[in-house]
């Protein structure tokens, strides 16, 4: 906001999302402390509260909430945070094909997938759901650590693990859903 | 729902009626399998190839969990290697996947992915008729 006037002023070009939502640039955050942040700062600047204001204000403001929403889902999810850590330390997205390297990986990733293809009752949806969340939570906590001692291309590798994980979990929510 | 981002028809009709899903018994000796995934989108590849004793793909199949180009990409791959000798298929080329599924530049890497998954496949089966060959070569 214009400190003289208090009109609303567009969001800066290429926030860094961590300072948008006071929060340390690492890998640990307090979800809590997040929320309350969200939360006071879309009080703020919500559309909401600016349907009285000049147009350009209003725009001002959906873009202001637009970003804020963006910053708190990435930072929020594990996944999209390390994403994104490792983009703001100049790392490079994993591009190239996993190989025989991962093999072992693979075939797991490969066999939850065939198993969720099969037509199947609740109680195994279940079952290869905690699987996957406590996986997620594994990797999660292997990735805290390889921030922590600033192995970039460790936490990359297990990122990319996770991301096939969440592929997954997307397609139980989906199973879940009765079509 | 721009024109530009129409799904090409090509990519329907394999996702439709893919060919050639299956396993082939990855134990058997002139059976190559190859298993690859591409991390930035979490996508996973299976294509396994047949060999007969002359060196040529007699059969294939592909397994494939990802998007709709992923699984196109592979089926048409598992299309293009039956019939051709082992080196005619390694000369398989993404772009070559990419221009007859008319993918657009956001989809390129699932072809790469299948070009990847063929060379995978053929390496495996080429690993399983010599593997002393393979040994010797390192050393």
């Amino acid at each position: 906001f214009c400190p003289g006037c208090q009109a609303l002023q567009p969001p800066r070009p290429r926030p860094d999302l961590f300072r948008l939502m006071d929060c340390d640039r690492s890998f640990r955050v307090d979800a809590q402390q997040l929320q309350r942040r969200f939360r006071s700062l879309q009080r703020a600047v919500h559309p909401d509260r600016f349907g009285q204001r000049p147009p350009k204000e209003q725009y001002y403001s959906e873009q202001h909430s637009s970003l804020i929403n963006k910053a708190y889902q990435t930072l929020l999810n594990p996944l999209s945070r390390g994403l994104y850590l490792l983009e703001l330390n100049g790392v490079e997205p994993a591009q190239e094909t996993d190989c025989d390297a991962d093999s072992v990986f693979l075939t797991e990733i490969m066999e939850i997938n065939e198993k969720l293809a099969e037509p199947k009752n609740e109680d195994i949806l279940e079952e290869i759901e905690t699987s996957i969340k406590d996986k997620q939570e594994e990797l999660t906590k292997e990735v805290t650590a390889a921030f922590e001692r600033d192995d970039l291309q460790e936490a990359k590798r297990l990122l990319a693990k996770m991301k096939y994980f969440a592929n997954l979990e997307d397609k139980l929510k989906n199973k879940k859903i009765p079509s | 729902v721009a024109a530009g981002d129409a799904v090409p028809w090509q990519v329907v009709d394999h996702y439709e009626n893919p060919r050639n899903v299956g396993s082939l018994d990855r134990n058997a000796k002139n059976v190559g399998t190859g298993l690859v995934g591409a991390p930035a989108c979490g996508d996973v590849m299976k294509l396994q190839v047949e060999v007969d004793e002359n060196g040529r793909i007699v059969d294939a199949r592909f397994k494939t969990f990802g998007c709709g180009s992923a699984i196109a990409s592979s089926s048409l791959a598992t299309e293009w290697v039956k019939g051709k000798t082992v080196d005619e298929a390694l000369k398989i080329r993404n772009v070559d996947i990419a221009k007859e599924l008319c993918l657009p530049p956001v989809k390129l890497h699932c072809s790469m992915l299948a070009e990847d998954a063929i060379k995978a496949a053929l390496a495996d089966y080429k690993l399983k008729q010599d593997p002393n060959k393979e040994e010797s070569e390192k050393e």
